[in-house]
């Protein structure tokens, strides 16, 4: 009852003229991210984040969060369209979505797809309302050494979930962690890892590796690939919109399901890219029509975008009560609080209310605006996709070069900005997860000196971090991820020995 | 791959470029680690040093990079050997990269705004095969909506340079 009075407060806060518009500005630059290829949720806030610093927190949060729900929106425009996901999530919306598109039932495909997100929204947005505070308040207890174990947990997820070569995304991690470390050091005053240059001072910014990373490595796959769009063409009317509506509660187990996976792969940083595959595999294997999957079925359409919304949108939940990012662009939302001054963790909501509720009433009412503007707006984005890329690829080129730049008001920005590119080119080629490099980066700081606190208090030994049942099971569970890929091959051996056995 | 006829000759395959990223990988977690090792990565007085925590950093760097190397020295299989990049693709890519540097490196002596504008404007004639005033009005039009979103609406100072200096900026 408490968090539904919470709630009405943060929608008086949300239906604000001022903070209404700022978030249909992002839903539309949202969309518009989502559907360009080069340009992902996460760099696009990268960049926007620079013009928010003048802005009220929540103002500036309320469009940020618009423009990832305009961009989950957005990815499945291009992919059932052009067959070309704007996004990584969107990748399985491709699998059924074009091939509904290349028959002539686009507008199907896309009002199932749209609606399917928003469900899936709806459901972790539910979620967040009732479990954000309980968590919340259950993590104000929290002293270092668990909030060096929660976050501990976050990276060990990354290594038990990932799909992604266990060493590697260690690797990539590791990186983070060593970027997040250059430069000057705040509780002693040295310097590390300068090696004489001053512009390392004051260290990689996080900002500048995302714009590099997926925008700047995103144009370089997308010019590999030689991209031709050849899209099929869209038209949303209200009777085909009505007619989708009356099949889709036919698939409310597929609903259900998606969105289940996404939430608990959105909490855990599992991320809604493998949520959204996960979720299909799942379909594809209980449905009916399972065999037909592939050749243009919702279903195939539904169960994907319910669970890429929802990965995406709880992704926001250890965000907001213990400061922990479930995903890279809720990395760059939590790097978006630290700028404004507020301090993330769960004292935000005891100390800042309204920032909070905003927040997750700002997830209601944008995701009912996103579905409404989305399904109006289709043949405009279709559009946009027309647009050849030797257009496109300059122009997010400049943009993502300003939004480097007005970071920290640095020429050398721009360079770091290449480099993070060519790194992001190299990995994305020989599947390196960028995530976890991100997410390293954005809590290298906070996470050493929890670590440092930590071992202050214990003198050094590391059994802190087993020194109660809270923080062992914690650090117990990370373990267990962590070393997951390992006991996952043992138990695979393990039975096939057993079915081998009585033969 | 399949296409080779398409794209041209591979350039390198994906087992070298595996090996000399994990190679890479590994020196930077060594220089990570003597980096640190000199700051010092014990204790003082105070509690832990400046390097204590960024020296294991740099170890387990060090030992991810080796299981990479390790995985990828023991691996057998075709995909592998397949090229990372071929010809034709990777001309593609220089065709954005090269500009891109020339395009930052430009930012420096001639201000953002013009830059855009000849960088947007050259990238359609050359490979959008547009016609030059088509071209030239839309990376002038763009490098004038930067203009007025940043320096105008939200007051961000962006790099100018001669040009802009002219209109009194």
């Amino acid at each position: 009852m408490d968090a539904f009075l919470s709630l009405m407060h943060g929608f008086g806060v949300v239906l604000v003229p001022g903070n209404f518009i700022y978030m249909v500005i992002g839903i539309l630059l949202g969309v518009l991210i989502g559907v360009l290829p080069g340009l992902g949720a996460a760099n696009g806030i990268a960049i926007l984040l620079p013009l928010t610093f003048g802005m009220s927190p929540t103002s500036a949060i309320i469009m940020l969060s618009c423009i990832y729900w305009g961009a989950l929106f957005g990815g499945a425009i291009a992919s059932i369209l052009f067959n070309i996901p704007g996004e990584p999530w969107s990748v399985a919306t491709t699998f059924d979505g074009h091939p509904l598109a290349q028959k002539g039932r686009a507008g199907e495909a896309l009002t199932a797809s749209f609606t399917s997100s928003f469900v899936g929204a709806l459901i972790a947005v539910i979620i967040i309302t009732f479990l954000a505070p309980i968590i919340a308040s259950f993590a104000l207890q929290f002293g270092p050494a668990e909030f060096f174990s929660v976050q501990l947990l976050t990276f060990c997820s990354f290594v038990g979930m990932g799909k992604e070569s266990a060493f590697k995304t260690i690797a990539s991690m590791m990186i983070g962690f060593a970027l997040a470390a250059v430069g000057l050091d705040t509780v002693t005053g040295q310097l590390r890892m300068t090696f004489g240059f001053p512009e390392l001072l004051n260290g990689f910014n996080f900002l500048v590796a995302v714009i590099g990373l997926f925008g700047i490595g995103e144009i370089m796959l997308t010019m590999e690939e030689g991209l031709s769009f050849k899209g099929a063409s869209a038209r949303i009317n209200p009777l085909v919109v009505l007619h989708t509506w009356k099949i889709l509660p036919r698939y409310w187990a597929t609903s259900l399901r998606g969105a289940a996976i996404g939430c608990w792969l959105g909490i855990t940083p599992g991320g809604a890219t493998p949520a959204s595959f996960m979720s299909y595999g799942l379909a594809k294997r209980f449905s009916k029509n399972g065999d037909k999957f592939g050749t243009g079925e919702i279903e195939g359409v539904v169960a994907p975008e319910t669970a890429a919304h929802a990965a995406g949108t709880s992704a926001l939940l250890p965000m907001l009560t213990l400061g922990i990012p479930g995903s890279p662009t809720a990395a760059v939302l939590l790097g978006g609080l630290l700028i404004w001054g507020l301090q993330p963790g769960p004292l935000l909501f005891v100390e800042q209310k309204d920032f909070v509720w905003g927040t997750i009433a700002a997830m209601y009412v944008g995701n009912v605006v996103g579905l409404a503007i989305v399904l109006t707006t289709v043949p405009l984005w279709a559009a946009i996709l027309r647009i050849p890329f030797s257009i496109i690829a300059p122009v997010i080129v400049a943009i993502c070069s300003v939004g480097a730049f007005t970071v920290n008001n640095a020429m050398i920005d721009l360079f770091f900005m290449i480099g993070f590119g060519f790194i992001g080119y190299v990995f994305k080629k020989l599947n390196y997860p960028l995530a976890p490099l991100v997410l390293a980066l954005v809590l290298g700081d906070q996470a050493e000196s929890s670590f440092r606190q930590a071992m202050l208090g214990s003198g050094g030994s590391l059994s802190i971090f087993w020194s109660n049942w809270l923080v062992g099971s914690i650090t117990g569970l990370s373990m267990i991820m962590l070393f997951w890929p390992l006991i996952s091959k043992v138990i695979g051996l393990l039975r096939r020995q057993f079915r081998t056995q009585p033969a | 791959m399949t296409d080779d006829t398409d794209n041209g000759r591979g350039i390198v395959s994906n087992h070298t470029m595996e090996i000399a990223t994990a190679i890479a990988i590994m020196i930077a977690g060594a220089l990570v680690m003597t980096s640190n090792y000199e700051l010092g990565m014990g204790w003082d007085s105070n509690g832990p040093q400046s390097g204590y925590f960024p020296f294991y950093i740099g170890v387990i760097l060090l030992i991810s990079a080796t299981g990479i190397l390790i995985t990828e020295l023991l691996k057998r299989d075709a995909a592998d050997r397949d090229a990372f990049v071929h010809h034709q693709p990777m001309m593609r890519v220089l065709q954005i990269v090269i500009p891109t540097i020339i395009y930052v490196v430009a930012i420096m002596y001639i201000g953002i705004y013009v830059a855009t504008a000849i960088f947007i404007t050259t990238f359609m004639i050359w490979l959008g095969k547009y016609r030059w005033y088509i071209a030239v009005a839309f990376g002038v039009g763009i490098a004038v909506a930067l203009f007025l979103t940043f320096e105008v609406w939200f007051l961000v100072p962006l790099p100018k340079g001669p040009v802009e200096s002219l209109f009194g900026y």
